[in-house]
């Protein structure tokens, strides 16, 4: 899609409102950061902190410069280079869920994952078209920290050669398992990782050290690191939208400029998990359409600052597959994609509020990212042949004129429409005859078909055993403890 | 071996292949029959069914078809009487007061395909029309196609009037709300959801009636 037809929801003049109302936070209120060496950083690079508070507050001139330093885009390396992808804002690149807790398996049962799930969910990821970047989709339950960031980089580098990303804690090991991986790809730039790494902020306006601390570890390493606030508003964050996305550019802001600080120029995705906070329920729900202005909200601040966004998309708060999963599912996905987010998480089979991940949902999704595209691309070109006045002067008007015996039929159906592989089309009785699937059950198929035959394309031998070597030693310290 | 080669021509869509094969192939002496039924016909069955399964659409079949055509001009002025006539007659026509004609052209195309002589009384055809043609023409089958819902019952007045005629012939029926309740309950012998689904039941229900008119 053409970048000046993106789908925007702010004036340029309102983009200038947030930012100025950004800047005047991060200079007023600035950022909580327990972090020593982080407050130093920041220190040195102008802003006026207070060590005993941990708070870091930035000039505007400081955090004007750093966005100066902000790379427009950046390649993010698969193992298989066919899968390596730019994160640019030229395309929305999708992933699953991360960190749910259940499943919703081909058998329709709900039931906590185990780690069986996540190897058969990255299954899914490298066997799908449409989805870029390796994601175990589950924390099973029970597993320890350690063993399970272990675990998640493993699967993903093992079970996918797609785009892998880097979990927020346990920094050295994923960026060891990173490094052997790099070591057997001949693609790879010297010195650089196939990853990105994930970090969420906290709201409001701080984080933690341990993940400061790894964060600062993954920019010395030159990962370029998706920054994601998750604002809960009217709960960790104004009521109005408006102010939670102020609150949360800053956030991104704060965390952004200290990247550039340590490693100018790397590259930074400006994401969003945020949401309005349910005054009934006391969740945060992503299917919200509140959400999805935020999402394009942060689109267009990343579009003011020149670099990627990464949003939701195709998470629902359903807890089954029903009419809820699927509205939701296609307003996020598709907005996504309508406004040039580059990287999705969160996404293709999400229910529950992301505490589920519903296998026959991946394929859904994934669908529902076809029709999508199909739509962002709306007339494609538009020329003498796709005009296409000489076919209808050649067809003239009346009865029996009809076009699909037309060559330029023939040339252009494939290209123009969007081929449904799941969802239905046939009429009642044709399709209660063909055994009346639903596109669930269509899709349940599908999944089974994929994972009784799809196998990602394997590690070289020595690298795995390295690789399992760390697993192992996560596991026995897990055992130990 | 050149009778695949064809085949493989009109599964590529390529006509100007087709006809060149065809002709090389009549020059040759190959059995005109065999010509027709494993070259041409075998690839419309194919066509039918990779259609069925999926992996083709509507203009591809068509366009498919209309190669079969150009190889099938070659080798009509050299069928005999028999072989023109041995797979039976199928008169087509949409019922009176519907003008849609695109599925019962496409149906029409594919029964070509498939080596049986087609009479086309195109649109908006009565009654008796259709019991002339199917008189006129001997045929085995009668093929009517609708797509209104207000003109299904003009299927089943063509239907009694063929029957009142003395007519032996078997009467299939086909169009968007057509079902094959319907089809029963109207006394039709067949009904198809699609075409390669409508060539496969003219082909039983002319064997039904003996393999030709």
């Amino acid at each position: 899609m053409a970048p000046d037809r993106h789908l925007t929801l702010l004036s340029e003049e309102e983009v200038e409102q947030i930012h100025a109302a950004t800047l005047q936070v991060l200079e007023e209120v600035g950022l909580w950061l327990p972090n020593r060496e982080v407050l130093e950083i920041l220190e040195g690079a102008g802003a006026e902190v207070d060590f005993e508070k941990h708070v870091a507050r930035y000039p505007a001139d400081m955090v004007t410069a750093a966005i100066g330093r902000f790379p427009d885009g950046f390649t993010w390396y698969a193992r298989n280079p066919d899968h390596t992808i730019r994160i640019d804002g030229s395309r929305t690149h999708f992933s699953m869920p991360d960190s749910a807790l259940n499943v919703i398996g081909p058998d329709g049962k709900h039931r906590p994952g185990v780690p069986r799930d996540g190897e058969d969910i990255c299954r899914l990821c490298d066997a799908l078209p449409n989805m870029a970047v390796a994601s175990t989709g589950i924390n099973p339950p029970d597993m320890p920290g350690g063993l399970l960031e272990a675990w998640h980089t493993r699967t993903m580098f093992c079970s996918s050669s797609k785009a892998v990303f880097g979990v927020s804690r346990e920094v050295d090991m994923v960026l060891e398992m990173a490094r052997i991986v790099a070591d057997t790809c001949d693609h790879l730039p010297e010195g650089v990782l196939p990853l990105v790494a994930i970090m969420n902020p906290f709201s409001p306006l701080y984080n933690e050290a341990d993940q400061l601390a790894g964060m600062l570890k993954y920019a010395r390493k030159g990962v370029p690191i998706s920054i994601s606030p998750e604002v809960q508003a009217g709960a960790t964050g104004p009521a109005t939208v408006a102010g939670a996305l102020v609150q949360q550019t800053a956030e991104f802001l704060g965390h952004a400029v200290l990247v550039q600080c340590v490693q100018p120029g790397l590259g930074v995705i400006y994401g969003t998990v945020s949401s309005v906070f349910d005054m009934k329920k006391m969740i945060l729900p992503y299917g919200a359409p509140e959400a999805d202005i935020l999402a394009v909200g942060t689109v267009q601040m990343a579009r003011r600052y020149g670099i990627p966004a990464r949003n939701t998309g195709g998470s629902s708060d359903a807890n089954v597959l029903d009419m809820q999963a699927g509205a939701e599912a296609m307003m996020s996905t598709l907005i996504a994609i309508l406004a040039g987010a580059s990287f999705v998480l969160h996404g293709a089979g999400e229910l529950e509020n992301t505490m589920a991940v519903s296998y026959e949902k991946i394929l859904l999704d994934d669908e529902i990212i076809d029709m999508s595209r199909r739509f962002a691309r709306g007339l494609g070109v538009v020329d003498a042949e796709t005009l296409a006045v000489d076919v209808i002067k050649q067809v003239g008007c009346g009865p029996p004129g009809q076009f699909l015996q037309q060559p330029h039929t023939f040339s252009h159906f494939r290209s123009e429409q969007f081929m449904p592989r799941l969802f239905v089309r046939d009429m009642y009785s044709n399709w209660e005859k063909a055994g009346r699937q639903t596109a669930e059950q269509r899709a349940a198929a599908e999944v089974e078909r994929i994972l009784a035959t799809h196998r990602p394309e394997p590690l070289p031998d020595a690298a795995q055993k390295e690789i399992d070597a760390i697993y192992h030693a996560a596991e026995k310290a897990a055992l130990n403890k | 071996m050149a009778v695949e080669d064809i085949s493989r021509a009109v599964l590529a869509f390529n006509l100007a292949g087709v006809t060149e094969l065809v002709q090389k192939e009549i020059d040759a002496g190959t059995d005109i029959d065999t010509i027709l039924n494993e070259a041409l016909i075998g690839a419309m069955d194919e066509v039918g069914k990779r259609f069925s399964d999926g992996e083709l659409y509507v203009p591809e079949m068509l366009m498919a078809a209309q190669t079969m055509k150009a190889g099938l001009a070659l080798l009509k002025p050299h069928l005999t009487g028999d072989s023109a006539r041995a797979k039976g007659t199928v008169v087509i026509g949409t019922v009176k007061g519907d003008l849609h004609d695109i599925g019962k052209n496409l149906v029409a195309m594919m029964l070509e395909g498939a080596g049986f002589n087609v009479v086309d009384l195109g649109v908006d055809v009565a009654a008796e029309t259709f019991v002339q043609a199917a008189g006129d023409n001997g045929a085995g089958v009668v093929a009517l196609s609708a797509l209104l819902t207000t003109t299904m019952p003009a299927m089943e007045g063509t239907i009694k009037a063929l029957q009142e005629a003395g007519l032996t012939v078997k009467i299939m029926v086909g169009g968007a709300p057509v079902t094959s309740g319907f089809a029963d309950r109207i006394g039709a012998q067949g009904f198809s959801a699609d075409a390669p689904g409508a060539v496969e039941l003219a082909r039983k229900l002319m064997a039904a009636q003996g393999g030709s008119s």
